[in-house]
This record gives structure tokens, sequence and C-alpha cells, in this order.
């Protein structure tokens, strides 16, 4: 009845929702489950957090720099330079440096692990370990989606203390101010209690880069074009997830704090 | 085993294919050649002897006389397999992709160490009869027995259970691109048994022995050829010591020498551990080598089903046509394949 009326696109967007919602149902289902592959779990944290620290820091730099140097102008007519570190801080840690990081791991990391995974299914690598009874979830995607979960937080935090950086840099180029006063000031803006929602909001992105990379290169079709589509389809979903994630958590602090 | 001295344009062959069976491997395969072909064949005999025999020493052990897939040791084979229990048995299985019904109603059983061959054109559902057997595909309807236990009532870890008993080898050989040659063959032993490190390297390297290739345990996948690929693939299957085999397409891509390699490397396992093995194929040298019984599947069905001989003679419209085109082709690659070879010896002399 709802499938007649509902056009294709609605549709697959239910049916998508659907996938990844059961692909997550069973991820909580098997990740206690032993084998742990702890071996596959250390390289993938590598790989995920290792070799993901230049792009990161990057871009957690040049955030930062841009900020302060942005704010610099509008501020001083108002002799309200002081406030500059307190804004720097407040933006990159409660809401620039997750939302931004979140979205290049949902580009580099989101779509290293669809197209692996997608690359894999179509040399039929995912089959020969399903029929040698390896249970290649257990081995890929808990591995994988544990991984994201516990590494884009850290590289959250990285860049957020490289963007603040770039913010003392960008002041201190226009004014003199030490790097103590600065960082004084910085967390002079900020307490215990607003650091829980950007702190907890950054293992949902991490969870969600993982399990919708994991899910669309698990189900990707045959041929080499599905690769790419499970790649593509990775980041713009994840990519989207992560921005629904931080309206919700913005939401849902404002509510409690 | 008589062979047929008449080519398609009906002229007579000047010497009998049986003389010069081990340059061409046509005795085992009942293929046919053009003259222009058999003439070159014969003029490069001692050049291809030894040749083949460098090519065996470095890649293939030495195949026993008794594994040689002969008429004697065929119907003795036979006679075993009559007594054996049935391990697979398929009934009425039906299988559909969108509106397109690939598998109508198919009927197979397999006994205990018998070596079914699967013919059939391109799309004819070969390969999903192997995949609902081991349960990567779910039939819409039928039963499909395995040792006794219908697949599609298995819950998933009965499933993993049953499928630690049938080894599937795949088309591409689908090793794991990210792990080595050794790592590939020790992963479905770390994750299935309670082996130490010692026994699993033990197992490593006798099946890659068995495989004829020792020296690639350490490559990565990407270094490997085709061939060597499907013979890891093969050994990766055979580690964990199935009682079913199910061959993809094992030689398709390959050239005539790897093909027969292969082949015979499966009438060896089938040997070796007594495995029933179900070999889907287009590639008539491999079915004529490796088949117990051989079945053709056309329209979602199988239509015909007996030795290679037999069907051979097939009254059967469709199965006359498939084999006289699949034979054509075979035959085809071989000229092909042995005018390659003339070229490269040429060019090694020239050099």
């Amino acid at each position: 009845m709802l499938k007649s009326i509902l056009p294709k696109s609605v549709q697959n967007v239910f049916i998508e929702t659907w996938g990844i919602y059961n692909f997550s149902a069973r991820f909580f289902k098997e990740v206690f489950k032993p084998p742990y592959n702890l071996n596959e779990m250390i390289k993938q944290f590598f790989q995920i957090g290792n070799k993901s620290l230049g792009l990161v820091g990057i871009t957690g730099f040049i955030i930062g720099f841009v900020l302060a140097l942005q704010a610099i102008p509008t501020l001083q007519p108002f002799g309200a330079t002081s406030l500059i570190p307190s804004m720097v801080g407040l933006g990159i840690i409660l809401e620039i440096g997750p939302v931004i990081t979140g979205l290049i791991c949902a580009g580099k990391i989101g779509s290293s692990i669809g197209a692996e995974l997608g690359s894999m299914k179509v040399t039929e690598q995912i089959d020969a370990m399903e029929v040698s009874a390896s249970n290649p979830f257990n081995f890929l995607v808990i591995t994988r989606v544990v991984a994201t979960t516990l590494m884009i937080p850290l590289l959250i935090i990285y860049a957020d203390v490289i963007a603040l950086l770039g913010g003392f840099l960008a002041m201190n180029i226009v004014s003199d101010v030490s790097l103590g006063l600065y960082f004084s000031q910085v967390f002079d803006a900020l307490d215990i209690g607003s650091l829980i929602g950007p702190v907890v909001k950054t293992f949902f992105f991490g969870f969600t880069i993982g399990i919708v990379g994991c899910y669309k290169g698990y189900n990707a079709d045959k041929g080499t074009e599905s690769v790419g589509i499970a790649a593509n389809t990775s980041v713009v979903i994840s990519s989207l997830m992560v921005i629904i994630w931080d309206m919700i958590a913005v939401q849902i602090t404002n509510i409690i704090l | 085993m008589e062979q047929d001295n008449t080519v398609k344009d009906g002229t007579e062959k000047t010497k009998p294919l049986q003389e010069k069976p081990e340059e061409t491997g046509l005795e085992e395969t009942g293929l046919e050649m053009t003259d222009k072909k058999k003439s070159d064949t014969e003029m490069t005999v001692k050049e291809k002897s030894d040749k083949e025999m460098t090519v065996k020493e470095t890649t293939e052990p030495e195949i026993p006389e008794e594994e040689k897939t002969g008429e004697q040791s065929r119907s003795e084979a036979n006679a075993e397999i009559d007594k054996g229990e049935i391990v697979v048995d398929i009934e009425h299985l039906k299988k559909s992709f969108g509106k397109s019904e690939i598998l109508k109603d198919i009927n197979l059983k397999i006994k205990k160490g018998e070596t079914i061959v699967t013919l059939g054109k391109s799309g004819t559902g070969k390969s999903v009869t192997l995949k609902c057997i081991v349960g990567l595909i779910a039939p819409d309807s039928g039963k499909v027995k395995v040792l006794g236990k219908n697949i599609p009532d298995l819950s998933y870890e009965a499933l993993q259970y049953m499928r630690k008993k049938i080894g599937f080898v795949f088309q591409s050989g689908a090793l794991y691109d990210s792990m080595s040659v050794r790592q590939n063959l020790e992963f479905p032993l770390m994750r299935n048994t309670d082996l130490s490190k010692e026994e699993i390297d033990k197992k490593v390297e006798e099946v890659l022995k068995d495989v004829g290739l020792s020296q690639a345990i350490d490559k990565m996948p990407s270094e490997l050829s085709g061939g060597m690929r499907k013979r890891i693939g093969v050994a990766r299957t055979i580690i964990m010591n199935p009682e079913i085999m199910l061959w993809d397409e094992p030689t398709t891509g390959l050239d005539p020498e790897t093909t027969r390699d292969i082949s015979h490397l499966i009438v060896r396992m089938q040997r070796k551990y007594k495995v029933s093995s179900i070999v889907v194929t287009h590639d008539m040298i491999c079915a004529k080598i490796v088949a117990n019984r051989i079945v053709v599947l056309n329209d979602g069905k199988y239509t015909e089903s007996g030795t290679y001989d037999e069907l051979e003679q097939s009254k059967d419209e469709f199965v006359r046509t498939f084999f006289e085109e699949v034979k054509d082709d075979a035959t085809t690659r071989l000229s092909n394949y042995e005018g390659d070879e003339d070229k490269k010896s040429l060019k090694t002399k020239e050099e």
C-alpha cells in the first residue's frame, strides 16, 4: 500500500535506514562475543588513528587560525579582543572542532572502509570468509567499528588542541598575548558540564562513520562500479549523520544544562 | 578409449591422437585438433616435452601413475561410489532473482566420494546451486540436505558448524589480499580450531606441498599468477579437511596446461582426502578428467546425466550442441595456447 504511494527515492531512504538499523543491532549483539581479534583491532586503531593524524592536525590548525584571525577585526572596534580566546575556545571545543573533524573523518575513514569492504565483497573475499565458517562480520565489522568509535573522539581532541594552538598563533600575530594567558582565558570560558555533550557526541560520530562505512561495503553489489558507489555513499550518509547527531546533541545539551 | 580420427570438415587425420598423448594431453580430454595444429604440435614435441617437465618440476609435484585418471581406475572408483551414502540431496530447488526464475526444479543426489561436474551455459544457475548448498543464497523453495541437514532450516550457528565440513573453491581464488599466503591458510584454522602454532604451521606446509606451491608461502596474493591463486584457494579450502568440496569454475581463464594441472589436483584431492565434489565448469578438459558423472543444467533444470562418454553420445539436441560448442572452444584455446608457446620458444631460440 505505502509502497505504491511513496516515490522510489523515499522508499530507498527507508530501506537504507532499516538496513543500517539491523546492521547496528547485529553489531551490538556480536560485539562482546569471542573471538576478539586483538591483532586486527590494533591494526585498525593504527590505520584509523595514526594515519589520520596529519590531515586532522592540518585541518584543526587552519580552523583555529582562521577563526581567530576573522574574529580580530570584528571585535577590535569594540575593544573586545580579550574575549577572542574564550570565543575561539568555545567555538572550537563545543562545535567547530568536533563537526569539522567528524566530516573530515567521514570523508577519509568512511570512504576507506566502504571501498575496502566493497572490494572484498566484489572479489568474493567476504563470501570466502563466510563459507569457511570464519564469521566475517566479527572479523571485519566489529574491529573497524570499535576502532572508529574509540579513535575518532581521540582525533577530535587532538584536532581541538591543534586548533587552539592555531588560534593562539593568530592572536600572537596581532597582539602580544602569552600562551599561558591565552589558555587560561580559553579554559575560564569552559566548565566540565559543558564538555560532556561535545565529548559524548564524538563517540556517536565515530560509531556512525564506522557502521555506515562497513554497512555500505559489506552490502556492496557485484561489479567494480559497486566499490565506488559503496565508498561514495558511505561518505554522503556518514557526513549527513554527523550533522544530524550534532543537531540532536545540541538540543539535548540545551535541555539538560 | 576410442578417439574420433576425423576432423570437422571430414578429412582424415594423418595419425591417431593417441600417438602423442604426453605432449598434447588430448588423450585425457578427447578434444580434436586441426591438421595444421597437429603438425605444428608434432614439430615441437621435444621442446614441449622438455618444457613440460621443467614446469612440472617447479610448480607441480609429479602425479603418481595410480592417481592419473584412467578408465580402469575410474570404473573401480564408480563401483565404490555406488555403495556410498548420499551426502548431498537436493529436492525441487527453486530460486528466482526478481522476475527471473533461475532454478526451476533442481533435483540432485551426490554420494560419498563422488565427483559430479555440472555443465551448462552462463547464467543458468550453476553457481547459484553451489551457493544454495553452502547457505550463501537462500532458496525460494525446495530442500538442500547436506550430510542429512536441510541447509535453509539451520540457524546461523548450526550453519557455521556445517560449513566447516564444506569447502568452497571460488572462481577467482578469493584470497584475502591484505594477508600473505601463510596468513590466508592460517586464517580458517586459527578461527575454527584449537591447534597450536606448530600444528598450524605443519598443516600449512603440508597443504602447500599438496598443491605444489611450498615456495610461495610468504608471498602476497598480488604476486601470484591466476593458476597459483587458484591452487592457494584450493589449499585454503582443504586445510580444513572438508567432507564435501564445491568448485566454482576452477579452470576458467587458465591455459590448457594449467587447466590440466588444476584438474589433476582436483582428482588427487578427491583421492587423498576422500571428499565428494561438485565441480561447476564450462571446461571439457576439466570435465573429462575429474567427473565420475556429469549433469547438464538447462533452463533451470538438470536435463541430462551420465558419464562423459555417455553424454558425448547423447541424443538430446541441447546436450549434443553444447558439447560441440564447448569442445570447439576448448580446441581453439588449446591451439591458441600452443601457438603462443611455439612463438615463445622460437623467440627464446632467437635470443
